[in-house]
């Protein structure tokens, strides 16, 4: 094991740079989630219509497998699985990745929320930018004026 | 006789007392380290250096990287 194991485990670190905001920081941990075998059907009743519509997918041993969206899971069959609507091996980041870089490379790219997981695959949550953007103190409004 | 150790045995062998010695660089040490580590970066390692270690503990060694 090395440290940087430690810090993707979402463990503490002491130091001069562990008050620094990290993914792990601003990742909500709320959110919804599902196993692959499951059915999609009934679903969206239980998924947020504005916004955060996302459901992380796990296999049985709470290990991120895939994600969903509410619009793919209306536009599906009524008796798909949510292994077959998913996007196989999202992206994800550690916990430990410092948070002002990934929400740069985030905006820089379009992306609007990230998966974070641990080295080993288990859910931490999902990071959203505008909260992150917020918890950075970051005016979204003006960079997107400039 | 040395063996490796994921995070897991990391966390039950401190909590059972073990020492943990972080051997990277002064400087990488005070940017982060595991709480309760301390430091005898690996250059600087010898018998002296090392003389504080409790030998009737286990002593867990870490530096950077992924196992």
């Amino acid at each position: 094991m090395g440290r940087a194991a430690w810090a993707a485990s979402a463990l503490p670190l002491e130091g001069a740079l562990a008050s620094l905001p990290t993914a792990s920081d601003a990742a909500r941990r709320e959110v919804f989630t599902c196993l692959v075998s499951d059915p999609i059907e009934g679903m969206t009743d239980f998924m947020d219509p504005q916004g955060q519509d996302d459901c992380i997918a796990l296999n049985e041993h709470g290990i991120v497998m895939g994600r969903t969206r509410r619009r793919v899971v209306e536009a599906s069959s009524v008796g798909a699985t949510v292994e077959e609507i998913m996007e196989i091996g999202p992206t994800t980041v550690r916990p430990d990745e410092p948070l002002a870089a990934l929400v740069g490379r985030m905006r820089r790219r379009g992306v609007q929320s990230i998966v974070v997981a641990t080295l080993d695959g288990r859910l931490v949550g999902v990071l959203y930018r505008d909260e992150a953007e917020s918890l950075l103190g970051i005016d979204a409004s003006a960079i997107e004026r400039e | 006789m040395p063996s490796d150790v994921g995070v897991s045995q990391v966390q039950q062998m401190l909590s059972d007392g073990a020492q943990l010695v972080d051997v990277l660089p002064e400087r990488e040490y005070a940017e982060l380290h595991l709480p309760g580590a301390i430091n005898i970066p690996l250059k600087t390692m010898t018998g002296v250096t090392t003389g504080m270690m409790d030998r009737s503990l286990p002593v867990i060694v870490y530096c950077h990287d992924y196992q």
